[in-house]
């Protein structure tokens, strides 16, 4: 059998104005793996989080993560969740964009869903590199995904592209 | 239907060369990819590649690391310095034959603002010490990024076998 | 009949007018094997892999029988010789630690990610992206880097991760054979992509 083309991109999203909330919906249930790009600022510092299906309530998200901020090599983890899976552990920057790269694995299967997080916030004398491996406690297929800036925005000019792996 | 993932070039050494460049990047992609394979003739096990944009050589370029290497984890940072670099490069002390692995992502590279740099990579031996590292890159430069240089610390070189690919990624 | 025009990248399929136009395909990532568990099974292996790419990427989703998580080990070629060597860093979420195989010349094989196990419930995974550069190369050793994490709400360890392997052969990689450590399997339903990147 022929090798398979694969790593399609669904949809893409870039701020004309800021908004908390970046959500990604209908996805297709064609593809096996989801990979989502999105390079941001924010003037209101952290806190984001990672949500599916919009389900906020029940403590089912948590992620255990290793960062590096230009002094020490430290790990840390978050329990039982109600937002989503939190990500941009660092401060971001309302000038200075960083970038996380998140794969998430069998999004339309049975298990829970687990996924990958790289983290890159450089803010030229501060910021952090972050790797996270986050988990939704839920055997729904994901249909939807939302970026949300916990009690903070993301600027105007941020991008989200999501993509889909067979 | 085409993968969003596309290869724009591909250069592997057949000799020695301080330096590659791509030249001419398209701006038709979203975000650039860099998969490396590279190794030079410094005398160390773990050394660094550079990496500039634009011909750009001025102090705008800043990174935050974390490392294992093999026995200890560490963090650290440079600020304002005049290339991107503390990006794992095998030397010609490492195991024959032996490259690093490196993996680099630049999103956005035409928008119009300061530029991320997410920078994984690994330098092995057959040894208890080596380098395995993740690194956010900042350059501070809102131009298009339309060339990119890898190039080596003072006068090593990239030896033969070194190879570099560059690949787009498409939004749509 | 000459080619008509290729400046829009597309060209007729038979070289006439009016039939679909042909549009080249740029694909750098190409699928070449998945494999899903239907049964609790020991190795994995993935054979006659091409060597018309210029990189490997393997997507893991696993589990093992083993009580906790389980390294998952890799050989390449079916060399069980003494040619492997292994260093990591990880987090645990409340430490990071480096590591790496202290056995000089190498170990006869490598764990180049990690499953979870029988503590972390059924419902739960472990995930990893393996890369391996120039693959087919013939002089160069082949080196494995991962990303890999297992994450259960803290019911028992966790791990975010990164690990190299070096295989400290210059063969062409062919094959690829994973397995559970500690003589366990990977639980039904854990599922091994590899993909080829131009």
């Amino acid at each position: 059998m022929p090798d398979v083309s694969t790593e399609t991109a669904i949809a893409t999203t870039t701020l004309g104005s800021a908004t908390s909330t970046i959500t990604f919906n209908s996805i297709p249930s064609t593809y096996v793996d989801l990979r989502i790009v999105v390079t941001g600022t924010s003037t209101s510092a952290s806190s984001f989080q990672l949500r599916f299906n919009g389900v906020s309530t029940g403590g089912l998200y948590s992620s255990t993560y290793m960062y590096g901020n230009g002094s020490s090599a430290l790990s840390s983890q978050r329990t039982s969740r109600n937002g989503g899976i939190d990500f941009f552990e660092g401060t971001l920057s309302a000038t200075i964009p960083a970038v996380s790269i998140i794969d998430i694995f069998s999004y339309g299967g049975s298990k829970y869903k687990t996924c990958l997080i790289n983290g890159s916030l450089d803010q030229n004398s501060s910021g952090q590199t972050e790797q996270i491996v986050g988990l939704w406690s839920s055997t729904s297929a994901i249909t939807t995904i939302a970026l949300i800036g916990n009690g903070t925005t993301w600027d105007t000019g941020t991008t989200a592209t999501l993509y889909g792996l067979l | 239907m085409p993968s969003s993932r596309q290869l724009i070039a591909s250069n592997v050494l057949g000799s020695s060369t301080a330096s590659v460049t791509f030249s001419s990047i398209p701006s038709t992609y979203k975000d650039l990819i860099l998969r490396l394979s590279v190794r030079n003739d410094r005398a160390v096990t773990d050394g660094t590649l550079r990496l500039t944009i634009n011909g750009l050589s001025t102090s705008i370029y800043s990174w935050t690391y974390l490392q294992g290497n093999g026995s200890a984890a560490s963090s650290a940072r440079s600020s304002a310095t005049t290339s991107l670099s503390d990006i794992p490069l095998e030397g010609s002390s490492a195991t024959s034959n032996t490259f690093s692995s490196v993996e680099i992502y630049i999103p956005s590279y035409t928008a119009s603002q300061n530029k991320p740099v997410s920078t994984f990579g690994a330098n092995e031996t057959d040894a208890t010490a080596i380098e395995i590292k993740t690194n956010a890159g900042l350059i501070t430069s809102t131009a298009t990024v339309s060339s990119i240089t890898l190039s080596n610390t003072s006068t090593f070189q990239f030896v033969a076998g070194s190879s570099f690919y560059l690949y787009g990624i498409k939004s749509s | 009949m000459a080619i008509k025009s290729i400046k829009n990248k597309t060209r007729s399929g038979s070289l006439l007018m009016g039939n679909a136009a042909y549009i080249p395909d740029y694909s750098a990532t190409w699928l070449i094997q998945r494999t899903t568990l239907t049964t609790n099974t020991t190795t994995i292996t993935f054979s006659s892999i091409p060597s018309t790419y210029s990189s490997l990427q393997l997507r893991i989703l696993s589990g093992s029988t083993r009580a906790a998580s389980a390294n998952i080990n890799i050989q390449v070629n079916s060399d069980t010789t003494s040619v492997y060597r292994l260093h990591e860093l990880y987090g645990s979420g409340t430490t990071v630690t480096a590591a790496g195989s202290a056995s000089a010349g190498g170990v006869t094989t490598a764990s180049i990610a990690r499953s979870t196990g029988g503590d972390s419930g059924s419902n739960i995974f472990g995930v990893s992206i393996i890369d391996i550069h120039d693959y087919a190369s013939s002089t160069k050793t082949k080196v494995m880097r991962s990303f890999f994490g297992i994450n259960n709400n803290a019911l028992s360890t966790e791990y975010v991760g990164l690990r190299s392997v070096l295989y400290n052969g210059t063969s062409p990689i062919t094959s690829l054979t994973l397995s559970s450590a500690s003589s366990t399997n990977f639980l039904s339903g854990s599922t091994f992509a590899l993909y080829g990147m131009l």
